[in-house]
């Protein structure tokens, strides 16, 4: 039987558009930057200890803004508490109230021990309100001596543990929204948690280290080419699983050919064609995954690799944004019909549209910038940025 | 108190059968408000596609009893030709409220039904499932119903529904769909889209009553859902069901 | 619980037919199992009960149980018949339908009258409530 187009009467709008695309980039990039941590304080990777600390104040920025976008695409965000007053154990959103908060009171505890000894000192250093606010913050302990520092020791490395599987279940759990729902072929997938998962934990990757990069350049971070080097290799395998659940869901849907394979084709090769192949698998994942495997094959100077990571990691930010557009908004480009199509043009001032994603999108960095500000220690003299050696580090201040 | 009663199970029988052959009429629609034992019926739903005739009666009565928005439809009618050159060609131009103007299609038509849509009520239902804040419910008698005080508007139900029956109303920023008219059915009345059906097509009953029109329908003939492999288990039931019906 | 609280609006034949019925008794007519608000429909009640009508309003009442608020409007153009009987091949096959119109009311004059107008609506030959040709009701 050959179907002429149809679509039914209600899947007229496209209901979860730029905001729901929008999220899962910001909790994504929030379980990575978090993982980044884990590797240091829980499995002990040194190499990875100029960006232990910083990752976490990455994490928590954007787990702060995180909600935002929900928030804006809800029909009725004054009622959003609902979810927490009565939530249904059945839903996946209905659980997200408790998850979100569980992880967001775990990640503020971490912050809290692991800069507890620089928040004492400035404490110390500070005047006036800021000197108050951050004795609150300290709840007014300020007891420095081996024994506190190796309790905040231990309560980071417990603290993060739990946050381990706490970050995994708030990054997966959207892909487990999406990979649910029988009602669409192209979402009802068992490896949509750990697609959403390990590209997640790519963007996190992928950003904090071009912000190591800036900030290692304007001594903020101590610069250490072993540590730009494991962050490039957790890039290159976190890509290389992605490549592979990305491939093997493909395999997949084209092997079974089940009922829904008409739609799925069609979508891909129609629809889709532009902004999944060549846009997310071409450029987006291609190139990147290109540079990454030549970075470590190739002899190169710690320059040339330290810019080719960034250009892979600006390529990855831009895949993981792409692969969300496609899922999301491509999951809804087809009726239920599974015999019609639909077009998405996102406009500019919407209440979810372009601005507002770039605006949500943009928030963490400003909470980010706020909250190093806050957190970090000033370098007292001001250094003149220095090339990366590879003779360990430079004298520069731990944020 | 026993007038009511009597009442509103002759009034049920009075909306499924012709009027010619009519038992006990009820004069008052406030008389039915105070039906005893309002919650203690299991309800489903026929629809015989071999009867519809595409008039669109259903769904303008659809839209007047419930006021829905424009440009959504809680119930919907699509035609399906099919034609000797193998090709399907179904529309549902509004929905069918304006009923279906002559379409030329390539080819002969050698195949051609009018199919009813509306929210098959599920028992297995997956937008209750996904519902974060529990604003989509189950009630007694087997409708699925929205809590609009309680819905936030996140839109899961909607990706949720293999059938397509719900959508977010663009008036109250909440989910929405067909309820069986359920402020019709407590009252001992049938849903709008049933009452005007001028052939009959759409049947509404009590399993719980003996002798129902649903109860025999489901007994004795062949039944068939939409999109059964889902298991969604849905409570409105299709004669004449073809294998082309989306 | 309110979903059960909603008013109304769809009355039902009977009813209409505690005012109406001995004017349209159809029981012998193609049309008797066609509800009336298939075809007719006010969105504002087309009449009240006299007991809860105004005393300006009772006085219409006439001793009868239902005070007329507004005139049924009636669709005397040809499209509320063709809504269901124009051909359509996705019809059922035995339900009656028109293909061709004009021919339609060719057959249909030179049986009874002698005379050709293509023209003519529905109503000229056909009334609703009793739908077989020239049967009661029709000039």
């Amino acid at each position: 039987m050959i179907y002429t187009e149809f679509s039914f009467p209600n899947d007229s709008h496209i209901i979860w558009s730029l905001m729901i695309v929008t999220y899962p980039y910001i909790s994504g990039i929030m379980a990575g930057a978090f993982g980044i941590s884990a590797l240091y304080f829980v499995f002990g990777i040194e190499s990875l200890k100029p960006v232990s600390r910083f990752s976490l104040l990455v994490s928590f920025s954007f787990l702060l803004c995180a909600t935002l976008p929900l928030l804006n695409h809800l029909g009725h965000p004054e009622r959003a508490l609902n979810v927490v007053i009565v939530p249904n154990h059945r839903s996946a959103i209905g659980g997200f109230g408790y998850i979100y908060s569980l992880f967001l009171v775990i990640l503020a505890m971490i912050i809290w021990f692991a800069y507890r000894e620089d928040m004492i000192r400035a404490a110390e250093a500070a005047s006036g309100l800021k000197k108050r606010i951050l004795t609150i913050l300290l709840l007014w302990n300020q007891n420095l001596n081996d024994d506190t520092r190796q309790v905040d020791r231990q309560m980071v490395f417990i603290l993060t543990a739990i946050g381990i599987p706490s970050m995994a279940v708030l990054s997966g759990y959207v892909g487990f929204l999406f990979g649910s729902l029988k009602s669409n072929p192209w979402w009802s997938t068992p490896l949509m948690p750990f697609v959403f998962f390990v590209s997640g934990i790519i963007s996190g990757l992928a950003l904090v280290l071009l912000l190591y990069l800036y900030l290692g350049w304007y001594g903020y971070l101590e610069k250490s080419y072993i540590c730009l080097r494991m962050l490039c290799s957790l890039l290159w395998f976190s890509t290389a699983m992605y490549i592979v659940l990305e491939g093997v869901e493909l395999l997949y849907f084209y092997y079974e050919s089940s009922d829904a394979w008409f739609v799925i084709s069609t979508l891909l090769f129609t629809k889709l064609k532009y902004s999944f192949f060549v846009l997310q698998l071409g450029i987006g994942l291609g190139v990147a995954f290109v540079l990454l495997s030549a970075m470590f094959t190739l002899k190169l100077e710690e320059t040339s690799f330290a810019k080719m990571g960034a250009v892979a990691a600006v390529y990855l930010l831009f895949e993981v944004w792409m692969m969300r557009w496609n899922i999301v908004v491509g999951g809804q480009l087809f009726s239920k019909s599974y015999v019609g199509f639909r077009e998405f043009h996102p406009q500019w001032l919407e209440k979810e549209g372009i601005l507002m994603a770039i605006i949500f999108t943009l928030l963490p960095f400003l909470v980010l910038f706020a909250v190093t500000r806050f957190l970090s220690v000033r370098p007292t003299t001001e250094e003149a940025p220095e090339q990366i050696t590879s003779s360990g580090s430079q004298a520069g201040e731990n944020i | 108190m026993k007038m009511a009663a009597s009442g509103m199970a002759g009034m049920l029988i009075v909306t499924l059968i012709p009027k010619s052959s009519s038992g006990q009429r009820i004069h008052n629609i406030e008389e039915m408000k105070h039906v005893p034992d309002w919650m203690d019926h299991y309800y489903a739903y026929v629809v015989d596609t071999t009867k519809c005739i595409g008039c669109g009666a259903c769904a303008r009565a659809c839209k007047r009893e419930n006021d829905t928005p424009d440009g959504y439809s809680r119930t919907w009618v699509e035609r399906y030709q099919i034609t000797d050159t193998g090709h399907v060609y179904i529309d549902s131009p509004d929905g069918g409220i304006n009923s279906f103007p002559p379409k030329d299609v390539e080819g002969n038509v050698i195949k051609g039904f009018f199919v009813p849509k509306l929210c098959n009520h599920c028992r297995n239902t997956p937008c209750t499932q996904v519902c974060p804040v529990n604003a989509s419910y189950e009630s007694p008698q087997g409708v699925v119903l929205v809590d609009k005080k309680v819905c936030i508007g996140c839109g899961y139900c909607v990706q949720a529904c293999p059938y397509d029956t719900r959508y977010i109303d663009p008036r109250t920023h909440t989910a929405d769909k067909c309820t069986w008219c359920y402020h019709r059915v407590t009252k001992g009345l049938a849903p709008a889209c049933v009452t005007v059906c001028p052939t009959k097509a759409r049947i509404f009953g009590d399993l719980k009553m003996k002798n129902s029109q649903v109860r025999e329908i489901i007994d004795n003939q062949r039944v068939m859902v939409l999109k059964p492999e889902l298991n969604t288990e849905p409570y409105c039931f299709y004669i004449g069901l073809d294998r082309a019906v989306r | 619980m309110e979903a059960s609280s909603l008013a109304t609006i769809h009355k039902g034949d009977d009813y209409c037919l505690d005012c109406h019925e001995p004017e349209w008794d159809m029981a012998d007519a193609k049309h008797a199992n066609v509800p009336c608000e298939s075809c007719h429909f006010l969105p504002k009640p087309h009449a009240i009960a006299t007991d809860k009508a105004d005393p300006a309003i009772k006085a219409k009442a006439d001793g009868g149980k239902y005070v007329k608020l507004e005139l049924m409007p009636i669709d005397k153009t040809e499209q509320p018949c063709l809504n269901c009987h124009i051909f359509l091949p996705s019809r059922p096959a035995k339900f009656p339908q028109i293909k061709d119109q004009a021919k339609h009311k060719k057959d249909g004059w030179k049986k009874t009258m002698g005379e050709v107008d293509t023209k003519a609506p529905c109503g000229r030959c056909h009334n609703s409530h009793f739908p077989k040709a020239f049967s009661k009701g029709v000039a």
